[in-house]
């Protein structure tokens, strides 16, 4: 009795980031009055991950900028606050009039002071829109950085990056806002499509680099110590924060899909087709091999965890009956 | 009248012994099917524990061969020069086998260049591929 088995393989998503990159803004959800002032960055209501409690339907929320001086809601039904720490330095939220936020950076743009939908930067209307979240952080010796991300593949290249992620938003304009988990559908729903995301960076003047073109405080790769070091020119940001000789996703053909990688090291050119593709695992035998055996072990590939399958055709069964 | 009797009588004495022979029908019945189960499932764990066996041998050999090194890193160049059908007369393995890789349910490809995902036997087929043979 000849058989093929088909084998289907989908492991539950581990997700594993340059975990060595220390955390430099730590963002929680609290309840209204636990977070200091300057720390709120905006009110919203429903539990974290914006499911309606009793019919478990996505509700995603809108937003509410509080009182000006005590930042509580002025809508009493916000009762989540989204509160950002850094680990150094003075970091800052407020709201402004002005939609560019002076020395600041603005982050989304409101319409009103509560219960508002947010606009991208690209889509608002400064005749709409006259309110914006700003943030601003002051240190000596670094500077933040702020990304707002309108794919998924860069939001996935900025936590690898190191970055922080606030919150997420629906669409650049008149957009529910929701965590950084937010789907559009309940799981595997795919997630809200723009996402803002934060870190702290050495300032250039206090980076300090290896001949490698690595960061001496971290051992990862920086594209500012070109402007230290000559021999580091060309490396493209994408390879910030990541270990030296490990592979980044890049669009190569500049279509929007990131559909190549690229090698984090000396010359800083060196591209090949994506090891770590995006296909679920089938696997088929001839009619040769009518049972297979899987045992799994754990691996390294680009340093990044792997599991390593080891099939074994088991042809005994199928030869004694 | 006591003809009818005996008759009677004969009859529910065949029906008894139908009845007997019924049950230690059924009684040996089970006890075939039970056995060729046991028998298969000796069978079933007995190949899934060679297998076991195998794929340790396997893995300790990719270790011995430096093709993972102690921190289980893989040397992708020397994985595509493994030859299957030297590791099964190397080790003495009888059953053919293949390495595929996996990242959180997703392939893994080995040689993305050449479209490799998989090293070893290619009676096992990945993503409509047979794995590579050397």
């Amino acid at each position: 009795m000849n058989k093929i088995i088909i084998i289907t393989i989908m492991t539950m998503l581990i997700p594993i980031s340059f975990s060595a990159i220390p955390e430099n803004i730590a963002c929680t959800w609290e309840a209204p009055g636990v977070c200091p002032i300057d720390h709120v960055v905006l009110n919203a209501h429903g539990s974290p991950i914006f499911h309606d409690v009793f019919s478990g339907a996505l509700i995603s929320s809108q937003v509410d900028l509080g009182n000006a001086i005590t930042r509580i809601p002025i809508d009493g039904n916000y009762n989540e606050v989204l509160c950002c720490d850094p680990s150094k330095g003075i970091l800052e939220f407020w709201y402004d009039s002005n939609p560019n936020c002076g020395t600041g950076y603005s982050i989304v743009h409101l319409y009103n002071e509560t219960n508002s939908r947010v606009a991208h930067e690209d889509a608002y209307n400064p005749a709409i829109h006259n309110h914006t979240i700003c943030v601003e952080y002051t240190e000596a010796f670094s500077h933040l950085d702020l990304y707002v991300s309108n794919q998924e593949v860069f939001a996935q290249l900025y936590e690898d990056m190191g970055y922080t992620c606030l919150f997420r938003f629906s669409s650049n304009l008149n957009a529910h806002i929701g965590d950084c988990d937010s789907l559009f559908a309940p799981a595997p729903g795919t997630p809200y499509k723009y996402s803002v995301w934060m870190r702290i960076k050495e300032n250039v003047d206090n980076l300090k680099c290896n001949t490698d073109c690595t960061s001496k405080l971290d051992g990862r790769v920086y594209s500012e110590c070109s402007q230290k070091i000559r021999e580091c020119r060309g490396i493209t940001p994408l390879c910030d924060g990541s270990l030296y000789g490990s592979w980044v996703d890049i669009d190569k053909d500049l279509d929007g899909i990131m559909d190549a990688e690229l090698q984090c090291s000396d010359p800083w050119n060196l591209t090949r087709a994506k090891v770590f593709s995006q296909d679920l695992v089938m696997i088929n035998t001839t009619d040769e091999c009518p049972n297979v055996v899987k045992e799994t072990y754990s691996a390294m590939i680009d340093d990044q965890i792997v599991t390593m399958n080891v099939f074994i055709c088991s042809k005994n069964i199928n030869n004694e009956n | 009248m006591g003809k009818a009797i005996n008759n009677n009588k004969a009859q529910n004495f065949s029906a008894d012994i139908l009845v007997v022979v019924i049950i230690i029908l059924f009684g040996v019945i089970f006890l075939v099917i039970n056995k060729i189960n046991q028998e298969n499932e000796g069978n079933l764990n007995e190949l899934v524990d060679e297998a076991t066996v195998e794929s340790k041998i396997i893995y300790d050999n990719l270790i011995e061969k430096e093709i993972l090194n102690s921190e289980s890193k893989v040397d992708v160049d020397k994985l595509l020069s493994l030859s299957e059908a030297e590791i099964k007369e190397e080790l003495n393995i009888k059953n053919d086998f293949a390495i595929v890789f996996e990242k959180d349910g997703k392939l893994v490809k080995i040689d993305p260049e050449n479209n490799i995902t998989c090293v070893g036997s290619s009676e096992i087929i990945v993503n409509n591929v047979p794995c590579k043979e050397n």
